[in-house]
């Protein structure tokens, strides 16, 4: 017992070091170098092109090009509503809608969210983005429970941001008139179907906030390579 | 008796009318196929590009543009330039489309998008990457109440290599394989024999063209062997990317890991992963160790022993 004890003690203290490994065939030999855990080794194979198979190269000398569509399945995008109102804005009162994405694509999605301008009124009056409880950002989730004003949104989904710690947790949004980029909302990387994002708006007025406001919500949706 | 009837019919056929309406208000579906074209061509040439875009939705006011963009992190995200430049020139084949000017899509009537991309002869020979955009605008708001009108732009990828031979150039390499720390304290790079192991295996391509690639992680040790088949995966030129294996790693999991290892794992294995052109060529293959150690079982297997010594001893006693 005490000889096994001592021979686990040294598997666990002395770890075997990674090994290179080295591959050989008649047309060309691979040698890979040590990759050790937790740091990046390399193994990388000298640049060699690949030929046309006999098939690609009749069509690429007749027609001077090949291409090749890579899944059949489709990419498609369903947005639950295209025009959303409000209720009647009470001053200090939150006011909540939603709206919902589903999206299929053969390997995952990526989803961004902008504004094309603030809630904006027609006299022009703003009403501003949250700045949630503690500082949220475009960018960035905060939690938004207390009585501050303003416009953002949260997420339900599989795939949440990091940042969306909880349903309580918002965002400004990413405003393009300002230069601001879209703000990653979604990405996958693996086949999906009817992948559902929900996105829930919110408007806590202020009591100058008195007006009806709009704005475009823009949503960028792109396949994964 | 007659007024009365085609009152009825008036009003069945008011609200037939009006149903669909009611149903499926201003909702948008669009599908567009194929997710993403490859194209290998000649300088000189000008290849024919066929999307499909269909309109499952309302009708709805749609633009169609091309952008160039630039790939990003790990996962196969990209950046959506702002701006196409004139170095490759594309024009739409049909008449009914014009770049950049919305047209009204229909519903459930496909519409073919077909565009001739010009290369110039003096073309460079490597990779260029595009997306074919299609983005509605919202229909007039309505006023009276705070609203809030949505735009989607959504889009398919042309990834272009330029070569006069038709041969592409790919140069695979791993820049990481790793099996990240356990939390066990003081003994982090063994694992509890019972816990699930992640797997990082990133693979990147140094060539001038893009690549997919299929790849597989093997496991052997004392008791088993097993080995996972990789989802293939879009490296471009310059990048690298995580390759995953979504049986085992799902959701949000394949953003950080390729695959995870569940199992009861005791001692040394080891860990080979290759990854080549999906054709097969040139498989570059690196490895990697990792330790595991039933310390749940042991412990209990202690524990168990220590309550039995100390029954037998008092019951010696009394």
């Amino acid at each position: 017992m005490p000889i096994f004890l001592l021979i686990l003690a040294i598997m666990i203290v002395f770890p075997f070091p990674a090994k290179a490994l080295t591959m050989e065939s008649q047309q060309y030999q691979l040698q890979s170098e040590d990759v050790v855990t937790e740091s990046a080794g390399q193994s990388t194979t000298p640049s060699f092109e690949i030929p046309l198979t006999t098939d690609e190269r009749g069509v690429f000398n007749s027609k001077g090009y090949i291409a090749t569509a890579t899944n059949s399945q489709p990419f498609s995008v369903v947005l639950q509503s295209t025009n959303l109102n409000f209720q009647q804005l009470t001053p200090g009162k939150a006011n909540l809608i939603s709206n919902i994405l589903r999206i299929s694509s053969p390997h995952g999605h990526q989803v961004f969210i902008s504004e094309t301008k603030p809630l904006t009124s027609l006299s022009g009056t703003v009403l501003p983005a949250t700045s949630c409880d503690t500082g949220c950002s475009y960018l960035h989730a905060e939690k938004w429970l207390s009585a501050n004003t303003g416009f953002g949104y949260t997420l339900e989904s599989k795939a949440l941001p990091e940042d969306f710690l909880a349903t309580n947790y918002y965002r400004a949004l990413a405003d393009l008139s300002k230069n601001q980029r879209p703000a990653n909302i979604s990405l996958t990387n693996l086949s999906e179907v009817n992948a559902e994002i929900k996105v829930l708006f919110k408007i806590l007025p202020s009591q100058k906030d008195s007006e009806t406001y709009s704005t475009v919500i823009n949503f960028d949706i792109l396949p994964n390579l | 008796m007659r007024a009365k009837f085609f009152c009825t019919i008036f009003i069945f056929f008011t609200i037939v009318l009006l149903l669909p309406k009611i149903s499926k208000a201003d909702s948008m579906h669009l599908i567009m196929s194929p997710s993403v074209l490859k194209v290998v061509a000649k300088p000189g040439t000008t290849p024919h590009l066929s999307f499909k875009l269909e309109n499952k939705g309302d009708p709805a006011l749609v633009t169609i543009q091309i952008l160039p963009f630039t790939p990003i992190g790990n996962n196969g995200q990209v950046v959506v330039g702002k701006k196409l430049d004139a170095t490759i020139p594309f024009q739409p084949e049909s008449s009914s489309i014009i770049f950049g000017t919305p047209f009204l899509l229909k519903s459930n009537s496909p519409q073919d998008i077909s565009i001739q991309m010009s290369l110039p002869s003096q073309l460079s020979e490597k990779d260029y990457y595009f997306t074919v955009l299609a983005s509605t605008t919202p229909f007039p708001e309505s006023e009276g109440s705070t609203a809030l009108q949505f735009s989607t732009r959504i889009g398919s990828f042309v990834l272009l290599s330029v070569t006069s031979n038709g041969a592409v150039e790919q140069r695979l390499s791993i820049p990481l394989l790793s099996v990240p720390r356990s939390t066990i304290p003081l003994l982090s790079s063994v694992y509890e024999s019972s816990t699930a192991i992640p797997l990082v295996f990133m693979a990147k391509n140094n060539g001038r063209n893009f690549v997919t690639t299929q790849g597989s992680v093997t496991i052997s040790g004392w008791n088993q062997k097993q080995k996972y088949n990789l989802q293939e995966a879009t490296v471009l030129s310059g990048t690298q990317r995580l390759l995953i294996d979504g049986s085992t790693c799902k959701s949000d999991c394949s953003k950080t890991y390729s695959l995870i290892l569940k199992g009861f794992f005791i001692g040394k294995y080891t860990v080979t992963a290759s990854v080549s052109s999906q054709r097969g060529e040139r498989a570059v293959t690196a490895q990697t160790t990792f330790v595991a150690f039933p310390f749940k079982l042991i412990g209990l297997l202690f524990l168990m022993a220590l309550a039995f010594l100390w029954l037998r001893k008092n019951l010696v006693k009394e």
